[in-house]
Formats: C-alpha cells, structure tokens, sequence
C-alpha cells in the first residue's frame, strides 16, 4: 500500500525572505538532549523564532505489541515505556485491568503499590534533578541524586529483582512480599532524605545565584498555553493548577494518605524546580503513612485467574505518573487479546507546548526549558 | 459492541440545548441511555457519545468554552466490521472530574476537521493518528508524520498491517 | 631487550638493538647499587616496575584500553544504567572510561545503550561514520543484541540489534544490565583491545 508522503515542511519554520535566519539543529544525539529528541530551531542570532521538535526516534511499536498478545503478556513492556517510573506504570496498567475485571486488591498488596509507586516517584525526580543541573554545567549534584537514588533503587531491588524495568505488578498484587528489613530500609532512607538531603539540595542548588538566575523567569508556561496544550503534572501544577490525578480521580488507597499539592503561579523554570523538590517531600510523606499502616495479609488474591478476558467495551483509567497524567485506554472485544490499547502519555502534550514556549527565547535557554519539561521520549514515541 | 448511542446533531435546536446545559454542568440527566454505560467506576468516563464526524468543531467548541482539557485524540480501525475508522476524543475538566468520550466515524480515505484551531494539543494527536491509521485532517497546519519515518509507505496500527501471522517466514 | 633475537608475534626471530644501562639517562640509575646496575633485560632492578620494554603496539593499545572515552549516546532504558555506572557507586572512571564525550569526533567507544528504532538507524550510521578510528561498539542491552524485549516477528518499528548498522565489539546482556555488567562489558572490550585486535575501524 503506498502512501502521498507530505512533503510540505512546516510552514511556521519557512524562512518569510529573511536573509538573517538561520536553522539550528540539536539532536537527537546531543549531550543534554534528554532521550533521543530532535530540535529543529530557526534562529535569528540568539534568538529562537520557532522550534519544531521532531520525535519518533525512541519508536518501539508497543501499542502494535499490545495487540499482538494478551493482556498478561504485555506487562514487561509497560515499564519500558516510561522506564524513570517504570513501577507506577507497571501498577498502573495492573490496576486498569483490575478495575475492568472487578478483581479485588488485597490490603497489604494495596500498602506496598503506594510504597514502591512513590519510592519511584521520588527516584524519577532524583534523576530529573541531577540530569537538570548536570545540564545547566553542575557536575555534583548529579552524583549525590544518584547515591540517594541507588538506595531507593537497591530497595525496590531487594524485593522485585529489578532496578530499573520492574514487572512487580500482576492482575491482583503484587509478586513478592516485604520484610521488615525492607521496612527498616525505607525507614531509614527516608530519614536521611528529609533530614539531610533535601535541605541540602535545596541550599546547595536552588539557593544558588548562578542557577537562580538562569532559571527564574525563564521558559514561562501560561496557563493558557498549559490548557490549550493539554500540559499535565509538575508543568501544569507550576501555572497555578492544583491538578494531580491522585486527587482529582483518586485510585488505589491514595484517599487514605494526608499529602498536599504542591503549586506555583510563575510558571517557570525555577517555580518547577521548586515543585519538583516539594513533591518529593510529600512523597516522603506519603511512603512513611504506608509503611506506618501497612496490614498484615496476603498479597495477591487467594484464587487468581488464569486467563484475564475483560469484558467487551471501552475503558480508560488514569494515574499520576512523575511526569503527569497517564491514562490507559482499552478496547476489548471481549477476548484474551486487546482490539486497542492506547497510552496517553503525560510527556507527549508536554513537549507538544515547547513551540510556544521556546518562541522568542534566546537559545541558551534552550537546554534549562527543556530539560526542565521533564521528557521522556519513549513515553513520547512509544 | 451492544452499547447504545445517541447522535448529537448541531442543526437540531432541542439537541444544542440538552447538550449545552449537559455540558455545562446543570442537571440535565446524562447522554448515554443506560447508566451503566457510563459508569465512571467501571468504564472510567461519564459519557460517552457518538456524534458526526462534520459536528466534531462544534462539539469541541463547547468543551473549549467550558473549560474541559482535551486529553485524547485517538482511533480505532473498524473496516472490518463498519467500513470506517473511528476516531475517539476525551474530553476532561480539570476542576471536576466529568470525562467525556466522543466517537465519531470517518470513512478511511475521507477528511476529518482538525481542530487545531481550538486545541493546540490536537496538533500532534492528529499527526498521530495520521501516522498510525492514515485519517486526514483537513485544516491541520502540519499533516506529516511524527512518529514512523517520514518516508514510511505504511500506516502501523491498521489491523492489516505488522500482525505476527503475517510475517515472513525465516529461512 | 638486551638479548640479540626476540620471537615477533609471528614466531620469527627479529633482531633487536642491544638497550643497556649505558644508553640509558643517568637519572635512571641509582649510584652505589652495589653492582654494576645491569640486569639481564638492562633494565635497573630499581626501575623495574616503572620502566618497561615492550612492542610499541603493545603500548598503545594499553593506552586505548585504559582510556577508553565513550559517547554520550543513550538511547532508552539501558542509558539510565550507563549514567548509573558513571556516578558515583558504580564508578566508571576507575577504569578509565569516564570521561564522556558529546562529539563523536572525539569518542572512541559507542555504548550503544537503548532499543535501535528504524528511524535512528541512519543517525547511527552517521555517527560511527563520524567517529575516527580506532573505534569500537559495545551492544548493551537485549535490544542491541538481538531486538530484546521488543523482537516479535515483523516488528516494523525497530533494527533488531545494533551489528545490523556496525560490526559490534561486546555484547553486554540485561534488560537493562546491572552497572557492573556493563563494567565488566567495558573490562572485556580492554582486554580484547590489549590483545591486540587488528582494526579496520
């Protein structure tokens, strides 16, 4: 079958006669460039008349893999999509399925999804953090957000084997169960974390002059653009909306826990920084309320199906990943194969702002608006 | 699917009104027949619609006045069955949780109305969808494709394309 | 060598030039050693362990192995991991091959660290062709090896493994590999590069 390729470039990136424009490409392989974007920027000197970001280089056909297996099979590719939170999408997608088939989550299986999908949640703004500002040319922090992030990550290793891509999940629990040296670990870590380490970041970075002044003011998200844009997460959150999925849609047990919202209303580079910094305290918060409660119990149901056919229709559910709002949807057709599988992407609307977000920005700031987006391009290219 | 529909047709004065206080937010009892259907618990949306793919702008129109964010864009390949593409938009407000699903069918080689115009974030859903199904979308200022390379000759998510038994067999 | 005859790699005798003490700067000798300073290779017992005679490739691809400076070119999953390996825990610059370089002109080694998709291809092909040589390729990951997790028969969106596009050095398994897979990786690639591999680059 052949296609008419559409070979009319975008016309916002013409060059209008102007003799002074010049196109700058960045990408995708590009040292800040986080994942493997492409940035196509039409310049004037420093300044950046208009953007256009190319993807589709992280490409791996997952929802064509969804509709080639069944619904069992395709739980290793959902922490591949999102791998920095590879654990709320495993869950995520766990719990989709639950809630179509009506299979009933054991309290403490419930406990320790809340303790591992924050822990993730925690370890994915750690490494934002420390890529951010290995970014704007600050090599330390990089190596601390690391070393906190490999306690989280040899905690969630002890009990699921995996450091990265996590398979945790399964239609009803969870596949392992915790000990109380995993408890005295997490205990531990969060300690340290909101004891030492996040005040230290916060001294050390964000009350920096040199990044103050590279970051304050710079890359402005309106809430208009935010809307128009569909821009989820901490980006929405900086323009001033309290939206997180957690509370707007609650899943899980999350009504249980006391956690606030952390907002800002300048809308920059420095506001998501500063909320980024903040959730993860609330994190904190929120994995010491689980592992204080945590029940005793089982952790997957006591009859578990063996074959997982949800009933014909169409479902979406959605959590709140680190990057925003990931919402699964399903078309069955009542067999143990999906018709459809989409993944909503919080990081596809997100980058899909940055033409109007970077107009008329000098190109220095390119890489701290970027970066400061949070992306991960396979969670864009799926 | 046995899920039962209702058309939402913009030249039919009683139908604007019902579904502009639907939207809105009065009390004006759902849109879906059975409120099963549209069980949030269940389903995870409030509603859900089939309308016509020439009313999608007016639709959009009216979530865009009421604030709703445009979360979706997306398709499903229905030539076996109807001889159509469906493409399926949702529609969330942010403030109060009120998910609205429409559908709207479009023939495989007919346009659809882009609705860029409104939401910029339908820029690159749009390309998506082009990309993975091949549906046009006339009014789009940038219809190539985003994520298969830009000289594919094939669309990735039809239903006869990529599927395993297809494959050609390793010698 | 202080001996007149030394087998080459080939087993043939080669003859060398007669390297003693006397040739060597004073610096290197310490006085009052108590003999005449000279040792059955020339080199001063005291110099030994720093002074050393070998074939000058030998030398090289010391340097090459020790020094190894790779690309910043993660692609998906596996480039978390190979960010893990260069911070601190892991620590990839005790084997030399820390240093990170954005410019494939100055990169020896690509770690070719994330699913290969087919729009990527050409980009890699431009970047190994861009890297001087000696270079060499390490596949990390299933999905350079072989397609990993995302191999299925007619996969239309991905190259299944990176020795499609360049001829690959050390396969490196793991979905993604633990960092000290990927150091032992590397330490496999420097002792394939001391052994003296011919390379056409």
């Amino acid at each position: 079958m052949s296609t008419e390729p559409n070979p009319e470039p975008n016309p916002a990136m013409a060059p209008d006669g102007d003799p002074e424009v010049y196109y700058l490409n960045m990408g995708p392989q590009h040292p800040s460039m986080h994942g493997v974007l492409r940035l196509v920027l039409k310049m004037r000197g420093e300044e950046i008349l208009e953007a256009e970001p190319v993807i589709g280089y992280a490409h791996r056909a997952h929802e064509k893999m969804a509709e080639n297996r069944n619904y069992l099979m395709f739980l290793p590719n959902t922490s591949r999509v999102d791998y920095l939170s590879g654990m709320i999408y495993n869950i995520a997608y766990c719990q989709a399925i639950e809630k179509i088939m009506d299979i009933e989550v054991p309290e403490r299986a419930e406990y320790i999804r809340i303790i591992a999908c924050e822990l993730n949640r925690i370890s994915s703004h750690l490494l934002w953090f420390g890529t951010f500002l290995l970014d704007l040319g600050g090599i330390t922090p990089f190596l601390y957000c690391f070393d906190d992030r490999e306690e989280i990550l040899d905690i969630l290793d002890s009990v699921t084997g995996s450091r990265l891509t996590y398979s945790y999940g399964r239609f009803g629990g969870v596949t392992m169960d915790v000990d109380s040296a995993f408890v005295a670990r997490t205990r531990a870590f969060l300690a340290r974390m909101r004891d030492e380490r996040l005040p230290k970041y916060r001294r050390l970075v964000g009350d920096n002059v040199i990044f103050r002044e590279r970051c304050e003011g710079v890359g402005v998200i309106t809430r208009d653009v935010a809307f128009r844009y569909g821009v989820t997460g901490p980006c929405l959150r900086s323009t001033g909306v309290a939206y997180d999925v957690r509370r707007a849609e609650p899943y899980s047990i999350y009504d249980r826990f006391e956690f606030k919202i952390p907002t800002r209303v300048e809308g920059d580079t420095m506001a998501r920084f500063d909320l980024r910094i903040e959730e993860m305290e609330e994190s904190c918060k929120i994995v010491e309320q689980a592992v204080d409660g945590l029940p005793e119990g089982p952790i997957m149901p006591a009859k578990p199906k063996k074959r997982y056919r949800p009933p014909a229709g169409e479902y979406y559910f959605a959590v709140e990943s680190a990057r925003g709002h990931f919402g699964t949807y399903i078309i069955s057709d009542g067999t143990d194969v999906p018709v459809k599988l989409k993944l909503r992407t919080p990081s596809f609307s997100n980058l899909s702002s940055m033409p109007d977000v970077l107009r008329n920005t000098m190109v220095a700031d390119t890489i701290a608006i970027v970066g400061s987006i949070d992306v991960v391009m396979p969670e864009i290219d799926r | 699917m046995s899920k039962p529909r209702a058309e939402a047709e913009h030249d039919s004065d009683e139908h604007e009104t019902e579904k502009m206080s639907r939207i809105l937010g009065s009390s004006v009892a759902e849109l879906a027949e059975s409120s099963e259907h549209a069980d949030y618990a269940k389903y995870g949306y409030h509603h859900v619609y089939l309308a016509n793919i020439e009313s999608i702008p007016e639709i959009t129109r009216h979530f865009f006045d009421a604030g709703y964010l445009l979360e979706m864009v997306t398709c499903q390949d229905r030539r076996d069955d109807a001889g159509t593409m469906r493409l399926v938009y949702t529609f969330n407000h942010l403030a109060h949780l009120d998910r609205h699903l429409v559908h709207a069918d479009v023939a495989a080689d007919a346009e659809a109305p882009s609705i860029t115009s409104l939401y910029q974030a339908a820029d690159w859903f749009e390309r998506e969808v082009y990309d993975m199904y091949g549906v046009r979308f006339s009014g789009h200022p940038n219809l190539k494709r985003i994520l298969l390379p830009e000289d594919a000759d094939f669309y990735a998510l039809r239903k006869d394309f990529g599927r395993i038994e297809d494959a050609p067999q390793e010698s | 060598m202080a001996s007149d005859s030394k087998k080459n790699r080939t087993g043939d005798k080669v003859h060398l030039p007669q390297l003693t003490t006397a040739s060597v700067q004073p610096s290197l000798v310490k006085a009052g050693s108590g003999h005449d300073g000279t040792s059955p290779d020339g080199i001063p017992i005291e110099a030994r362990p720093y002074v050393t005679f070998g074939v000058l490739e030998d030398l090289l691809n010391a340097a090459r192995a020790n020094s190894l400076w790779p690309l910043t070119f993660g692609l998906a999953c596996c480039a978390i991991e190979m960010m893990a390996a260069g911070a601190a825990k892991y620590d990839l610059d005790r084997f030399g091959a820390g240093v990170f370089r954005p410019s494939a002109r100055q990169a020896d080694v690509m770690i070719f660290a994330g699913t290969i998709s087919r729009k990527m291809a050409p980009v890699i092909k431009q970047l190994w062709d861009q890297m001087p040589s000696p270079k060499w390729a390490i596949a990390m990951g299933g999905c350079t090896i072989d397609g990993g997790p995302f191999k299925y028969p007619n996969q239309y969106a991905i190259v299944e493994g990176a020795d499609h596009i360049v001829p690959v050095d050390v396969y490196i398994p793991g979905c993604p590999p633990r960092p000290e897979a990927l150091i032992a990786g590397i330490l496999k690639l420097k002792d394939k590069i001391k052994a003296g591999r011919r390379f056409k680059g």
